[in-house]
């Protein structure tokens, strides 16, 4: 379970900018939660912060019950994480690269495991070619592997359909369902809203770095009388600007 | 303890597929800085057949008994003046003239000419082995002791033992050539392991992973250090084989008689050298982990090359020693260790000091990676710290 609550983050450059707001949500166990939101709006910094890679100025986050704070190195073990980018070290094979991940999760068998994940993903045919030397789709594939290499209860991905053609964009939101359906907890940003519409079960919407809303489909289109995800996301936005936030 | 070998046998296996890591850091010392000694070797025996088969020039003007000496085989007597000399078509010009029954001879010739150089020494000591002959006959004339006329009489003799003046001369140069060579050997694989994680966009997934930043750091640490030594150690050996190939070729009898380490010298040689390898790499990783382009991180690197190169040279200065005052000179005290155990002379206290400080100052340049891997600045350059902030907003920063 991925507990949020009122998380908040400045930057300095030098001048201070809120790039999170008192953030809350929560996203419980085989729920798939959207983090949506235009450029700039905030939803890296979040995921930054829910995974370890930044440190909250204010608020808390709990994942699979351990706060990032104070215990990050459970938190992080809970996590699978896929970044913007695939990631992928361009020297080693698909095959080198999950068991070395597997060894830096702390995974038993490390070996025995990154056999198990090539043959789930289908990567058996390529898994002895340098990452370097794989397509788009092969390397999404062997970014999602990796991820789940130490079989995270939580799922983090940061716009993971970004820069990917419908086909492997395709892949990649089934295996989010398959996570999904397997009771992960499965938390991932996007600014696609047909990705939000077709996935999620609790969509939040944020916007310069508040969340103006969060609730299912059913719940946002009750507040906003609109049926449309991109409706919705506007009304909020437009309302928002209305009441001077 | 596993994430850290994970790490190293990730980053060795990298490295090992990179053509560049292999060209600069393994292919440069061990087979390219070697190859260079080989060549000097044997542009000095080149220069020695040269000098044989190309006799000195000579234009002499003088009396008789003085040509019997500058003339006399393998010199070529030839015709002009001083601007042969000069344009290079004579070696020397030779002018001798008694005065007032002394013979005084002088001698012009082109310094930047290396024959002409050679010419006057070979003159030189002719002239000078024949005055000495003609003063002892001009004494024995006189009725006196053959000596008598001598002002004085030198006899030079070095108590020094012949196989270690080799190794003296070498401590001399090689410490701080091997500290240059360790210096420039870990400059690209610790750039490569820590901004080729940035550039490549790995860095993130991999700081996400539950190993400790500890583990990250020391892994590629360890992985720098290791490939450091082995070219290290392998520039050491070529080295070594072609100064004792080359040196054997000039002198004429075996390496072994003019060259001997004693055990102690090699141990604590080589403990040195692990010493150093280990606060080179250290400092290099530490240059390059708050860079955010391969291109800033080479920039910061050289500029470590280029402080480490000098307190480097400093252990070659002839006057240096290993003492109070120089045995907490990083990088100096370690190039100084080397020389005085390559001369044969092993201050245990001193060299213990040495080493526990080079440690210290390994484990500090460790510390303070880890304090820079543990920053959000590592990832995200372009903020800064919150205080600076702060200050800029002071000086009315918007």
């Amino acid at each position: 379970m991925i507990e949020v609550d009122r998380l908040v983050k400045r930057f300095y450059t030098p001048q201070e900018v809120v790039a999170v707001d008192r953030v809350s949500f929560r996203c419980e166990p085989g729920q798939v939660f959207g983090l949506l939101g235009p450029n700039g709006a905030g939803k890296t910094t979040t995921l930054r912060m829910l995974v370890t890679l930044l440190t909250p100025d204010e608020g808390s986050v709990r994942l699979a019950g351990h706060d990032v704070t104070t215990d990050p190195a459970r938190a992080r073990a809970a996590v699978g994480y896929l970044a913007t980018t695939t990631g992928l070290y361009g020297r080693l094979t698909p095959r080198e690269l999950l068991r070395y991940f597997g060894r830096l999760q702390g995974v038993e068998a490390p070996d025995e495991r990154a056999e198990a994940l090539l043959e789930r993903f289908d990567i058996g045919s390529f898994a002895d070619r340098p990452c370097e030397r794989l397509s788009t789709g092969m390397k999404q594939k062997v970014s999602i592997a990796r991820a789940l290499v130490h079989e995270p209860p939580i799922l983090i991905l940061d716009e993971p359909t970004n820069g990917l053609d419908v086909l492997v964009a395709q892949t990649l939101l089934a295996f989010i369902e398959e996570a999904r359906d397997e009771g992960r907890c499965v938390l991932f940003s996007t600014h696609i809203m047909s990705e939000a519409e077709r996935l999620c079960d609790r969509i939040a919407i944020l916007h310069a770095g508040r969340i103006l809303a969060n609730g299912t489909l059913e719940e946002l289109r009750e507040q906003t009388s609109e049926h449309y995800l991109e409706r919705i996301f506007v009304r909020f936005v437009e309302q928002s600007q209305a009441d001077g936030r | 303890m596993s994430a850290v070998l994970a790490v190293t046998a990730k980053e060795l296996r990298e490295m090992i597929r990179d053509g560049n890591t292999l060209l600069y850091t393994l292919l440069f010392p061990v087979v390219f800085y070697p190859f260079i000694i080989w060549g000097v070797f044997q542009l000095a025996l080149l220069e020695e057949g040269l000098a044989e088969a190309q006799p000195p020039r000579v234009v002499y003007e003088g009396p008789p008994d003085v040509a019997d000496v500058v003339l006399a085989p393998p010199v070529e007597a030839v015709q002009g003046d001083e601007l042969a000399v000069r344009r290079g078509q004579a070696d020397a010009v030779v002018v001798a003239a008694t005065v007032g029954g002394a013979v005084h001879v002088d001698i012009a010739h082109q310094s930047t000419l290396a024959r002409s150089v050679r010419t006057v020494d070979t003159l030189s000591e002719r002239l000078d082995a024949s005055r000495g002959e003609r003063t002892r006959q001009l004494a024995v004339e006189a009725g006196l002791e053959e000596d008598a006329l001598d002002a004085w009489t030198l006899e030079e003799e070095d108590v020094a033992p012949k196989e270690r003046a080799l190794a003296h001369g070498l401590s001399l140069v090689l410490p701080a050539m091997t500290l240059m060579v360790a210096t420039i050997a870990a400059m690209y694989p610790a750039v490569d392991v820590v901004v080729g994680e940035k550039e490549r966009g790995t860095v993130e997934t991999t700081l996400v992973a539950a190993a400790p930043r500890m583990a990250l750091v020391t892994g590629k640490l360890v992985a720098v250090v290791a490939v450091v030594l082995v070219a290290l150690l392998g520039n050491l050996l070529a080295t070594g084989l072609c100064i004792a190939q080359g040196l054997t070729m000039v002198r004429g009898e075996a390496f072994g008689s003019f060259f001997v380490l004693t055990q102690g010298a090699v141990a604590v040689g080589l403990v040195t050298l692990t010493m150093t390898v280990l606060l080179v790499a250290s400092v290099m990783v530490l240059v390059a982990l708050p860079a955010k382009s391969f291109k800033e991180a080479q920039n910061l690197a050289t500029a470590a090359v280029f402080v480490i190169g000098l307190l480097a040279m400093a252990s070659s200065l002839p006057l240096s020693r290993l003492d109070a005052s120089t045995a907490f000179v990083p990088v100096m005290n370690l190039g100084l260790v080397l020389r005085e155990a390559l001369d044969g002379r092993i201050h245990a206290g001193w060299t213990a000091a040495v080493l526990l400080e080079s440690a210290a100052l390994s484990g500090a340049a460790l510390w303070a990676g880890l304090r820079i891997a543990q920053s959000e600045a590592y990832l995200f350059r372009g903020q800064v710290p919150r205080w600076l902030g702060w200050i800029a907003r002071l000086g009315g920063a918007t």
